[in-house]
């Protein structure tokens, strides 16, 4: 029996769920988890919906933070509430909780 | 040296294409009425030459390996060799004799699922194949034979990751390996537009690093996507250097991992229905060592060349960060023109079988010396 005709894709599956990104968007936040080449060391405890990076994720290099925090912001369409705890020890700040407020998972 | 195996060598044995299901994506068109398989005595012979040629890794598939009588028998010859093992199965067929086979160390069950219950018996055309597998899983548990799941990510099941890495964590699984569908074999007839595509790869590429996030430790969740960056700064694993002056004299494991027995007896390299003009052979013509040194002089310059210029336009800037390498070099090897010096043994169809007495003493001797 094939699956061949009318099948949604899966990613139109996760949209119907809200939980889905567009072209822009997914390509977008595969290029900042690569660029910062966080794929080994970042960690996503959210959903990937509107709180996609709620949670811990952790990198030696804050410019990574911000990025990340770019392409975060403009998949949920948030601007505000945002927290960033840097939890590393000085003068290397390795590790960041980062929070986006009045996003529930 | 790298590979695309990582620091292990792997040597993957389809003994045979006889199997209790026949799934739409089988890429070596499995069925219950397939009878090929291979004699044990040529399957042994081959498990202990690619382990002199330096593959510390054998991996069992199919068909249905569990069906494979000499498996148990095979498992534990390999496992005297110190060689570490994997089983690759739909788990359907496991019992307690059959785990009996898997038993005694060293050796990873991979289950096949192909998503939530309903999509698992479509795709695997059982109405009762998740249920058959999920049942006998506790067989596993309780012989401690550490698990995994691979499962085949196509363009209409991403949204399937987060409950399989669920069932697959709950079930006590230490691996997901997630595959994108090769559109070979039964596949082509059947799910000819179901290869993901780039965006369903990135979709899934993100899911399955929350994924990873959410398991931890407990659960490795595996994704056969490779960084094109990684490939552009790691020419010698992929095959796109140059063949090393002192190539004849290293073990053939450094040339090509993974490599492949079919179940007619070809050996080829990288994956199952690898382009036959690169083929090494088949045993049943010819041993493993001739076939080794015959490639080595005919099909791996053009095989490097076909590699290398993957590895150049790896390094050219692309729309997406990684590739599905060996997809790449599947369809690349298929339109490759082969020089006629290039075509050595591969071009040839050898059905003659070996007697295989040889590797029975092989075989008994391994008995012994255990």
């Amino acid at each position: 029996m094939a699956t061949k005709t009318k099948s949604k894709t899966g990613s139109a599956k996760l949209a119907r769920e809200g939980r889905g990104f567009s072209a822009t968007d997914i390509r977008a936040l595969v290029a900042v988890l690569k660029k910062y080449k966080l794929s080994k060391d970042i960690i996503i405890n959210g959903k990937p919906q509107l709180d996609f990076i709620k949670g811990r994720f952790t990198t030696r290099d804050s410019a990574a933070v911000f990025a990340v925090l770019r392409s975060v912001i403009k998949l949920g369409g948030r601007q505000k509430g945002i927290i960033i705890l840097p939890n590393g020890q000085p003068p290397i700040i390795d590790r960041f909780d980062v929070e986006i407020q009045g996003i529930s998972a | 040296m790298a590979a695309p195996t990582g620091a292990t060598r792997i040597f993957q044995v389809h003994p045979l294409r006889t199997c209790n299901l026949r799934c739409l994506h089988c890429y070596s068109e499995s069925a219950p009425g397939q009878r090929e398989r291979l004699p044990a005595e040529i399957v042994w012979e081959a498990i202990a030459s690619a382990a002199k040629e330096g593959y510390d890794v054998v991996g069992f598939s199919g068909g249905e390996p569990l069906l494979y009588e000499p498996l148990g028998e095979l498992l534990g010859a390999a496992r005297r060799l110190g060689l570490r093992l994997s089983v690759t199965t739909n788990g359907m067929l496991l019992d307690e004799r059959r785990v009996g086979w898997l038993s005694g160390g060293n050796c990873l069950v991979a289950i096949s699922l192909d998503g939530q219950p309903e999509s698992h018996n479509r795709m695997r055309d059982s109405p009762r194949a998740f249920e058959a597998m999920q049942e006998r899983l506790p067989l596993l548990r309780e012989a401690g034979i550490p698990f995994g799941f691979i499962f085949t990510l196509t363009q209409f099941n991403s949204n399937e990751l987060e409950w399989i890495a669920a069932f697959a964590r709950d079930q006590g699984a230490q691996l997901l390996q997630v595959h994108p569908l090769d559109v070979i074999g039964r596949a082509e007839d059947s799910l000819g537009d179901a290869a993901p595509d780039a965006h369903e790869l990135a979709v899934a590429f993100v899911e399955t690093m929350r994924l990873q996030a959410e398991a931890g430790d407990g659960l490795t969740i595996h994704f056969d996507l490779l960084d094109r960056d990684f490939l552009a700064e790691n020419p010698a694993a992929f095959f796109a250097t140059s063949r090393p002056a002192d190539a004849s004299s290293c073990p053939f494991a450094e040339s090509i991992s993974p490599l492949i027995l079919e179940a007619d007896g070809t050996l080829v390299p990288l994956g199952h229905g690898f382009p036959r003009a690169f083929a090494l052979g088949n045993l049943g013509a010819s041993p493993f060592s001739e076939l080794v040194r015959d490639w080595r002089a005919t099909r791996e310059p053009e095989f490097r060349r076909l590699c290398r210029e993957i590895w150049e336009e790896a390094r050219e800037p692309a729309e997406w960060p990684f590739m599905n390498w060996y997809s790449e070099v599947r369809q690349r090897a298929a339109n490759w023109k082969m020089p006629g010096e290039a075509t050595g043994k591969s071009g040839k169809h050898h059905v003659r079988k070996r007697d295989g007495k040889l590797a029975r003493h092989a075989l008994r001797r391994s008995h012994r010396s255990a």
